[in-house]
């Protein structure tokens, strides 16, 4: 199909990490046609390499594009924490430095002998081996990176949590984080997968009239008045924060953040100093906050503890929600900080949880299928239909879920101005071509 | 005979394809420099989204490349500040003399523009460039650099969160012109209109007197007389209000060290084992303590202003005394500028410890800043006490205000308004909070 040439590389990258080979090979026009993208073909081709329990790192057609927050790939594989297939979104630069990296989508089966770490650039894809970077944080992984020249404009990386085989371990992008919950850093480690780099240093044409159709969209939310309650403090009100920890937070110095071409960020960078009691000094810290409720839980944990918590699970890669569940009530920060410590150094057997609560208006069980990650501030209806509208075409989940005055059909227009085109599209019900 | 031999065999030369344009400049651009056209980047704001490369790169290769952009994020994930890199249009573009095939050149509009017909995509720009901003294409190899889109930069039109604006440069520096026009008012009142009356001058019930001058009469004769304090009050209290402001506005040596400045641009450097400039409260205690030894003002006859103000004497003839110190100390202005205010002025130590507890002060906010390449504040500062290489590293530097003189040179030289002027108890850049 014609409609989608200027929205993929067209190309997967295959790579058997027991055979440490890869390959790129075309992508199937039928699938692009029939299941358009992101999640939905990353499940049509884990179904073709369901006995190689692969794990798929795809694109939509509108990331990288001009279409608002169109920064999104997804990772699907069989979770470990959950027991069944999961849409992870990863967000950042991560899609767009996919795409441009030459491939669309990826597909990692079996499992390395030793640690490796892949590189894509130019839609080739190298195996490297990361025995240097097994042991080290996040932090210093990415200095490794630096030091040996690897050239990485985006990088998916897991931390010593991971290598200890811890199953809350989460895999971070850059030293960011991300809203991986359901094991794919537990997973990744399994196959003795350190981190994948994508360097896009590529382009695609897109569509000429984007550029109009983003205006016409931004013009829609800047009109409104939501808008301004951007960042990462307003999405925490949206999901529900108790005042005091809201004043407790809004003391240190906050910079609003963004993922690839968002005009309404919902992340913050923020700057704080703290008193080290291993170190008995004084340090100064600043870390990007992405997890909103990893963020909450930490915080309800750590009270005013939160931010040196939360840069301790950034730097040993682990999701902050499973290590709140576990630090200790009322402890201090140097038995929380040494509790974290521990928890990233002791592996465990991963137990499949099967939860039954409402995160929000969101099952539980809805919101692990995506990660676990997203914030639930909609109804679960509305939620599961913005979020595998996001998942499918690329665009952050989180900008959907906040903006529910862009509708579908804001989005195909991006794809096509073409009024059959259009039609055609919208009958498809995009929201259903995921099957979980 | 080169030339003869290129003639010959029909070469043409670099000279002859590109010859340098020859720079011009009016008689205003010596007083009133021109500013270019540039894109003011305000790191606060910017939230790395990477709209600006987006839109940059569908203008250079017709398809969305980030790396094909003339402008670059930079994302550092450990201070989590985000940085842009694009062309400054400088004043003096180091691209172009890097570049061996005169690729670059500089219009007449200001911009800086790459012809890539003559670019051989050497990177000699990139690595003369302190911003590094020629941005080498990873798949064309070509040299990416912006040229404003020709008056309508589409990286500002589209960034989302205003981090980007563009300015044609026409802004009028009003600071400098209403200084120096201050400055040669307050020189013709005080040295030719009301002569040798800087020191004490009286005008009905108005008495105004040097304060260093009162000091050292309090000194030599040991009374106080409370008309003698009220008279030099005017000045203290105008330093409590606005800082040394009669050193940078008023002060008729001071302007005469500036004209100086004017006609010996280049500098030969002040000795480093004299630069203390703890020595003008040296010279002020001996000052004082010498006229109190001595019985009369110590310092009053060779003091540079004074001497300024009496050297036209009351029937227009000069005074050779007094002009010989004013030549003397002018002089030193081939060293540094203000050589004299910097290190030895006892009236301006004394007005120092006043502005110490003055109600204003003089901020940079290197967020605000950012150009590590501009620092044209620490050029333009008389006083040399901005710290350019602070700025570089990103750092605020403290405008210490015992020395400032509030020329307000750096805030009417800030192309990125990021020098101000703020009361004493106002934040200079929002404080890291500690929890």
């Amino acid at each position: 199909m014609k409609l989608f040439d200027n929205f993929y590389n067209m190309k997967v990258g295959i790579v058997d990490l027991t055979q440490l080979s890869s390959e790129v090979i075309p992508l199937d026009e039928q699938i692009v046609a029939e299941k358009i993208g992101g999640a939905a073909v990353n499940e049509d081709l884990f179904r073709q390499y369901k006995d190689d329990a692969p794990l798929l790192i795809g694109v939509g057609p509108l990331t990288g594009s001009f279409a608002p927050a169109s920064c999104l790939s997804v990772a699907t594989f069989l979770s470990p924490r959950f027991g069944n297939l999961c849409h992870v979104p990863l967000m950042m630069r991560t899609g767009p430095e996919m795409k441009f990296s030459g491939i669309d989508f990826l597909v990692i089966k079996g499992t390395a002998s030793s640690p490796k770490i892949l590189h894509i650039d130019k839609g080739a894809i190298q195996i490297l081996s990361a025995e240097q970077f097994i042991g080290v944080d996040i932090p210093e992984g990415l200095q490794t990176l630096k030091k040996e020249r690897i050239h990485s404009r985006s990088i998916l990386l897991t931390g010593t949590a991971a290598d200890h085989g811890v199953p809350s371990a989460s895999v971070s992008t850059g030293f960011n984080g991300s809203l991986d919950k359901a094991g794919l850093a537990f997973l990744m480690a399994s196959k003795n997968l350190k981190g994948v780099i994508f360097n896009g240093t590529g382009g695609l044409p897109f569509a000429e009239d984007n550029l109009e159709d983003n205006e016409t969209i931004e013009r829609k939310l800047f009109a409104d008045e939501g808008h301004e309650n951007k960042g990462f403090l307003s999405m925490l009100d949206k999901i529900g924060i108790e005042e005091n920890l809201k004043g407790v937070i809004k003391k240190a110095k906050w910079r609003d953040m963004a993922c690839y071409h968002c005009p309404s960020p919902c992340m913050n960078s923020v700057q704080f100093t703290w008193h080290d009691p291993r170190k008995n000094s004084r340090v100064e810290d600043n870390i990007l906050l992405s997890d909103h409720l990893g963020f909450l839980a930490l915080a309800k944990k750590g009270g005013k503890d939160v931010f040196p918590l939360s840069e301790s699970c950034l730097r040993f890669g682990l999701d902050p929600v499973a290590v709140a569940e576990k630090l200790p009530e009322n402890g201090s920060l140097l038995e929380s900080l040494n509790a974290i410590e521990e928890i990233s150094v002791t592996p465990e057997e991963p137990k499949i949880k099967r939860e039954h609560h409402q995160i929000g208006e969101v099952s539980a069980e809805m919101h692990n299928l995506y990660g676990g990650g997203l914030p639930p501030i909609l109804a679960e209806e509305l939620w599961k239909k913005r979020v595998r509208l996001s998942m499918i075409l690329g665009v952050c989940p989180i900008f959907l879920l906040r903006f529910t005055q862009i509708s579908e059909l804001d989005l195909l227009k991006f794809l096509t101005s073409n009024e059959h085109d259009l039609k055609f599209l919208e009958k498809k019900e995009i929201q259903s071509l995921i099957k979980k | 005979m080169q030339e003869q031999t290129n003639e010959q065999n029909n070469i043409i030369t670099l000279e002859e394809l590109r010859p340098r344009p020859e720079e011009k400049k009016t008689f205003s651009d010596h007083f009133m420099p021109r500013l270019h056209p540039g894109i003011l980047f305000d790191p606060k704001k910017c939230t790395g989204c990477g709209t600006c490369e987006m839109v940059c790169s569908l203008r250079n290769v017709s398809k969305i490349a980030p790396t094909s952009a003339s402008i670059k994020v930079l994302r550092d994930e450990n201070s989590v500040k985000n940085f842009a890199i694009f062309c400054q249009h400088c004043r003096k573009p180091l691209c172009i003399e890097a570049c061996p095939t005169r690729a670059i050149e500089k219009g007449e509009d200001g911009i800086v523009r790459i012809d890539k017909l003559f670019c051989v995509a050497c990177g000699l720009c990139t690595m003369a460039c302190p911003e590094a901003a020629p941005l080498q294409d990873p798949i064309t190899g070509e040299i990416n650099k912006c040229d404003l889109c020709e008056g309508d930069p589409q990286c500002v039109k589209y960034c989302p969160s205003g981090a980007l604006t563009f300015t044609k440069g026409k802004r009028i520096r009003w600071i400098k012109a209403l200084r120096w026009s201050v400055q040669t008012i307050s020189f013709l009142l005080l040295v030719v209109a009301l002569i040798g009356t800087f020191c004490s001058l009286k005008a009905g019930a108005l008495s105004l007197s040097c304060p260093a001058g009162v000091l050292q009469n309090i000194a030599s004769s040991g009374t106080v007389v409370l008309v003698w304090i009220l008279s030099a009050s005017l000045i203290l209290g105008l330093t409590i209000l606005a800082g040394r402001f009669f050193c940078g506005w008023i002060c008729p040596f001071g302007f005469f060290l500036d004209l100086v400045d004017k006609i010996t641009p280049k500098k030969i450097g002040w000795p480093s084992f004299l630069k203390s400039r703890m020595a003008k409260y040296g010279i002020l205690a001996g000052a004082v303590g010498g006229s109190c030894a001595l019985g009369f003002q110590a310092f009053c006859p060779v003091c540079p202003i004074g001497s300024i103000c009496r050297s036209y004497g009351a029937a227009g003839t000069l005074n050779g005394a007094n002009m010989g110190i004013v030549a003397v100390l002018g002089g030193l202005e081939v060293t540094e500028r203000r050589v004299w205010c910097r290190y030895f002025c006892p009236v301006g130590a004394l007005l120092a410890l006043f502005a110490k507890i003055g109600l204003i002060k003089i901020v940079i906010g290197a967020n605000q800043c950012k150009k590590f390449s501009c620092v044209q504040c620490a050029e333009v500062c008389p006083m040399g006490i901005i710290d350019a290489d602070k700025l570089r590293e990103g750092i605020s530097p403290e405008i210490p205000m015992t020395e400032c003189i509030t020329c307000m040179r750096c805030i009417d030289r800030c192309p990125y308004g990021a020098a101000k002027i703020r009361f004493r108890w106002q934040k200079a850049v929002p404080e890291n909070v500690e929890l």
